[in-house]
């Protein structure tokens, strides 16, 4: 977006500046051309091609960034004010963890985000896109890691005075590593 | 007689009537220069203490861990500043920018409701000062400017802050709807003989879509804050998800009206420039019909995308797939807009000048908002850029430029016309680069934050998050900004101190409202002219002398009354004499009263709410005593030999329209509820309620039936005239039984209103049944005093018929609302699961 | 031509606003009905043949009038500037509504219909 964009502005301010100075290099053109080629030439195969394109994109994501696998690892996160609290119901003994969520590498996972006050917002900038939680409904947000690691995760709507404190961390564990880093003893961060 | 004794005498005649009285009586001003004014000046005070507080979040932000202001502090800074930077000083900007100039360039002398638009005036500084008072007092709204619920509900804010947003803002509102309205009847019924449609100023056109936008946009806000309001001081949940309530439903509300908003903002800032441009082109717009054809599109287009502002929460790809769509679509008008401007420079003989120096401003930043907006509308690129800093510099580089460099081009190139000084020029260009330069270090800077994971309205960041640098640089740029900003002020008081005076038309521009003495006579046209091609292609030299001189129409005023002239809307031909009130303390007691009547809601004193609305009530009907005629007036010549009559023995004069106007209004808002109510059906938890209401079908049946008759009644007394007291009294018992019913219902047959949000709702759509059939009695009642008052004839029915209006709209109220709480169940008993 | 020009000019966009909220309420409803799914899968056929054919009946309804009123439109040039000028803006603005009712709308073909 970002290559199509810097050209069209540099067309648009330049075409200012060079008619001001120049008007009769625009003049060839009559007032309905400039028009049409402008106003609709040159906007409407940009936009539907990048809407149509977004809309594919947006699907892709949705599945968390590749196809939906049949195996799904299940992992609930609810913000409070001002933390969030992962809950891992598939793993054996539905641990929890408070500030740290624990994921697979290499899996997709789905998040189910909910609230339990205020309107809060689940984001993993490097993982996925962003997920609000809201009180009395649930969202689901599918991301993946694809290596192990640590990647950081704030709310990013604002939910009162803790808000800017609100961050989170997420550890993607090689599979063999996901089980003992929710054994007994590891759930508080 | 010479003619320039009697231009001199026909000015004395006029700005006797016209004109302002000085001392105390100021206050009872109702001229559209002095509010226009007054508006545009308090508009700049609330910009200044929005820029205050702008600089105060910068200041915050430009280390990691400052200690200047804690959480709490901050929050109430951030929510000022947006809340006064859209409601204080955008929206009532370009209100005063249009009361000032619409009746100049229509070629009239004055708006269509000169009281109306003082009242307007009044609430906007009261609701605003509120605001203020709470900054000053520390108990500022704090949940953002868009008042997320349930963090602005009683149980995450207690304190009186989000009373003071709900309350102050919706007072303030009050300014918007009473100039949208006044707006759009002006414009389609106060121009110049001859001005059809096809030949309106471009500003016109601009302006009526933007009135038209106002009147649906703004109502879905107010519903929504008064629902807000409502659950906070009474407990009915709307946005309580325990009980039945959703969140989602004042986001809904708030974009409906928000998105809409940025449009109507934008819009009347290029309606300034598609007027100045031309001039300092040398060459007519081009592209007049196409521009008008975009504007249309684009209104609609802008109701269609609020939901881009909901990306993230958790709305069906599908559904975000028609309002990204939309997001999309709406920049070709834009495109459309900016390449008839730059058409029309490349067919002239452009000059470079202190507004084309702001226009170029506008180009550069608007454009780049404009991209980075098209980004956002892209869902997957929302998805991750949503609530982030890239946001923010988003939003002010839209607002910014498409706001704030237009209306400088237009400061300038209309403060000659205020003043009647020329511009000095030697600070402008000056104070141009700093605020060009400090605007784009400040906010280009904020696209990279935003995309580095920086997330908006967070009052501390780490140190380690390598954003410092950028925000640092940041708040050096916006420092610069408000140097040029400072030096902006002090050029426009060296212009009225010092500017030189000039003669007429600096600019040489074609437009009406430089066919005047400048600055401007209260009545703006000694005698009303005649236009026989567009508007923005006329001769000012040569029309002013001869308005000035008497020989337009409408020239010398008649019994002391201020007269204009009503055109048919479209073909422009003159149709009738309008006679407007004058100067009265009416509307200043009157905001007065409605201000007692927000500060008791907001002070939880609410024995007092019932007698402010009796009191703002009454007075209203005060407004009625110098509207009248006693007895038929009948044609009255207007000039070159026509005659007219006058607006009250007219068809269709602007108080009608102003009728079909607020009940759209109203119809908006009531709409909006009812969609509310199956909205919280579909979407909020805790569905179906526990206690199904029943209220039983002979009540809400007979309800139907009394407000049928009331609208009949109504309805046959407007065709009945003088005669016609006891079918109005007839109307005024049925309106009072129907609503007696309403409230009935409400109170004892819906179960607790308290318990879930359906029977909440429920309640709300019958008390506002209640209120339109008690307004309705008050109508008919009304009707009946001017009835035995003798100010109703065959020729002046306007009060009744103006009030038939309203008791059949009332009905339809009344019928849907009987109806509205038996669809509810239905749906939500037996078919939901 | 309406009476008033004004409705005229509007009338295609009204049609595109009336569709827009009907998609948008048979969507949220038909979601409603098939309940909460925590995917986005697919297989809501009835609700998105429903929504299919409210598309086209809104291609249908914007597209019929407008090729109605072009034909008026080419027919004559009217000697009066002001019903030239209505002409010419409703014209553009139907244009307008023609192509946006099917840009903003066929995401119905393909979408996920309902969860996130």
């Amino acid at each position: 977006m970002l290559a199509a964009a810097v050209p069209l502005f540099l067309l648009v301010v330049g075409l200012f500046l060079l008619l001001v100075y120049k008007p009769q290099l625009g003049r060839r053109l009559s007032p309905r051309t400039w028009i049409l080629a402008g106003g609709l030439g040159l906007p409407i195969p940009i936009l539907a091609a990048l809407t149509f394109y977004a809309f594919w994109q947006g699907e892709y994501l949705l599945r968390g960034g590749s196809e939906l696998p049949a195996d799904l690892v299940r992992i609930e996160a609810t913000g409070t004010r001002w933390q969030w609290v992962f809950r891992y119901p598939e793993v054996e003994g539905n641990p929890s963890t408070v500030g740290v969520l624990h994921i697979p590498a290499g899996r997709t996972i789905e998040v189910a985000v909910e609230s339990d006050d205020v309107i809060h917002s689940f984001w993993v900038p490097r993982l996925a896109g962003k997920i609000d939680a809201v009180p009395g409904h649930t969202n689901f947000l599918r991301l993946r890691a694809d290596r192990p690691g640590r990647y950081g995760g704030q709310c990013s709507e604002y939910c009162g005075v803790g808000h800017a404190g609100m961050d989170f961390e997420v550890r993607a564990h090689a599979a063999e590593d996901y089980q003992n880093a929710l054994g007994p003893g590891e759930q508080t961060p | 007689m010479k003619p320039e004794t009697s231009a001199i005498e026909l000015h004395r005649a006029l700005e006797e009537i016209w004109g302002t009285k000085p001392g105390l009586t100021r206050l009872a001003a109702v001229n559209h220069n002095v509010v226009g004014r007054r508006f545009m000046l308090t508009s700049l005070i609330f910009f200044a203490v929005g820029g205050l507080l702008a600089m105060l979040i910068r200041t915050q932000l430009a280390s990691s861990e400052s200690v200047f202001m804690d959480a709490e502090e901050y929050a109430q800074v951030f929510t000022m500043h947006g809340s006064i930077m859209m409601f204080l000083f955008a929206i009532p900007f370009f209100e005063g920018l249009a009361i000032y100039l619409l009746p100049k360039l229509l070629g009239t002398r004055d708006l269509a409701f000169p009281r109306l638009s003082a009242y307007g005036f009044w609430c906007y500084l009261f609701g605003g000062s509120l605001l203020i008072a709470a900054l000053v007092a520390g108990v500022a709204p704090n949940s953002g400017w868009f008042m997320y619920t349930p963090l602005s509900s009683n149980t995450y804010s207690p304190g009186i802050n989000s009373d003071v947003w709900l309350l102050g803002v919706t007072f303030v509102e009050i300014s918007a709807l009473s100039a949208a309205i006044e707006i759009m009847v002006t414009i389609l019924k106060l121009r110049a003989s001859g001005m059809s449609l096809d030949k309106m100023p471009i500003f016109a056109w601009y302006m009526l879509v933007v009135a038209t936008m106002m009147l649906i946009g703004f109502p879905p806000l107010i519903l929504g804050s008064v629902l807000l309001e409502v659950e906070r001081a009474f407990d009915l949940p709307f946005f309580d998800p325990t009980r039945g309530g959703d969140p989602l439903l004042w986001q809904h509300l708030f974009w409906l009206f928000g998105h809409p908003e940025v449009y109507i903002i934008f819009l009347p800032a290029a309606g300034a420039i598609s007027t100045i441009l031309p001039v300092f082109a040398g060459a007519p717009l081009a592209g007049y019909r196409i521009i008008i054809a975009a504007l249309v599109s684009m209104a609609f287009l802008s109701f269609g995308l609020w939901v881009h502002h909901m990306y993230t929460v958790g709305i069906p790809h599908v559904a975000l797939s028609f309002f990204s769509a939309a997001s999309a679509l709406v920049a070709i008008p834009t495109a459309i807009q900016i390449f008839a401007w730059l058409a029309t420079i490349s067919h002239g003989k452009p000059r470079f000048s202190i507004p084309m120096l702001h226009i170029f401003g506008f180009f550069f930043v608007f454009v780049i908002g404009g991209l980075t907006g098209v980004m956002l509308a892209m869902v997957p690129f929302d998805w991750q850029a949503h609530d982030t800093h890239f946001v923010v510099a988003h939003l002010h580089y839209v607002l910014v430029g498409g706001f704030v460099f237009p209306m400088l081009a237009a400061a300038y190139y209309w403060l000659p016309h205020i003043s009647g000084r020329q511009p000095v020029q030697h600070l402008s260009s000056a104070a141009f680069w700093m605020i060009f330069v400090g605007f784009n270090v400040t906010f280009f800077m904020m696209h990279l934050t935003g995309l580095r994971g920086m997330p908006r309205r967070v009052f501390e960041y780490p140190p380690e998050s390598g954003w410092e640098t950028l925000n640092f640089i940041s708040s050096a740029g916006s420092f610069v900004m408000t140097m040029g900003f400072a030096l902006i002020a002090l050029d426009f008081i060296l212009i009225f101190r010092f500017g030189r005076p000039f003669h007429r038309n600096p600019w040489s521009a074609g437009t009406l409202e430089w066919a005047m003495a400048t600055p401007p006579p209260s009545y703006n046209f000694a005698s009303l002219p005649t236009i026989d091609r567009r508007a923005d292609m006329l001769d000012p030299n040569a029309i002013g002398p001869h308005l000035a001189a008497g020989n337009g129409l409408l020239a010398w005023p008649r019994g002391g009354r201020m007269e204009l002239l009503a055109i048919d809307m479209v073909s422009g031909a003159p149709e009738h004499i309008v006679r407007l009130p004058r100067q009265t303390f009416l509307p200043l007691w009157t905001a007065i009263a409605t201000g007692c009547f927000f500060l008791s809601l907001l002070f939880k004193v609410y024995w007092a709410t019932p007698v402010a609305f009796v009191a703002v009530i009454a007075l209203f009907l005060l407004w009625c005593g110098d509207t009248a005629e006693a007895k038929d007036v009948g044609r009255l010549p207007i000039g070159n030999g026509q005659e007219l009559s006058t607006h009250i023995e007219a068809e269709r004069p602007p108080s009608w329209w102003a009728m079909v106007f607020a009940i759209t209004a109203d119809a908006t808002a009531y709409i909006s509820l009812l969609f509310g109510g199956l909205f919280l059906w579909i979407s909020a938890p805790n569905w179906p309620p526990q206690d199904a209401h029943d209220i039983g079908l002979s009540m809400p049946a007979l309800a139907a039936v009394t407000s049928t008759v009331a609208a009949v009644a109504g309805w046959r007394a407007a065709a009945s005239r003088p005669s016609s007291t006891g079918l109005l009294s007839l109307a005024s018992l049925t309106h009072l039984a129907t609503a007696g019913i309403m409230l009935w219902l409400a109170l004892s047959a819906v179960p607790n209103p308290h318990a879930h949000a359906a029977a909440a709702t429920v309640f709300v759509v019958l008390c506002y049944a209640a209120l339109h059939s008690f307004m309705g009695a008050v109508f008919a009642g009304y009707g009946i005093w001017r009835i035995r008052s003798g100010f109703v004839s065959h020729a002046r029915s306007l009060d009744l018929r103006i009030g038939a209006m309203w008791h059949g709209y009332s009905a339809l109220i009344a019928i849907t609302a009987a109806g509205f709480p038996f669809l509810l169940s239905a749906l939500a008993s037996e078919i939901s699961r | 031509m309406m009476r008033n020009p004004i409705i005229t000019i509007i009338s295609g966009f009204v049609l595109w606003s009336l569709f827009f909220l009907l998609l948008y309420a048979v969507q949220a409803t038909g979601c409603h009905f098939a309940g909460r799914p925590p995917v986005a899968h697919e297989g809501y056929s009835i609700l998105r043949v429903i929504l299919i054919i409210a598309f086209l009946l809104s291609l249908l309804a914007v597209a019929i009038p407008f090729l109605l009123l072009r034909r008026r439109y080419m027919a004559s040039r009217s000697e009066n500037e002001t019903v030239d000028f209505t002409r010419e803006v409703a014209g553009y603005v139907w244009i307008a509504a023609a192509v946006a009712t099917p840009f903003c709308f066929a995401g119905v073909m393909w979408l996920s219909l309902c969860g996130t």
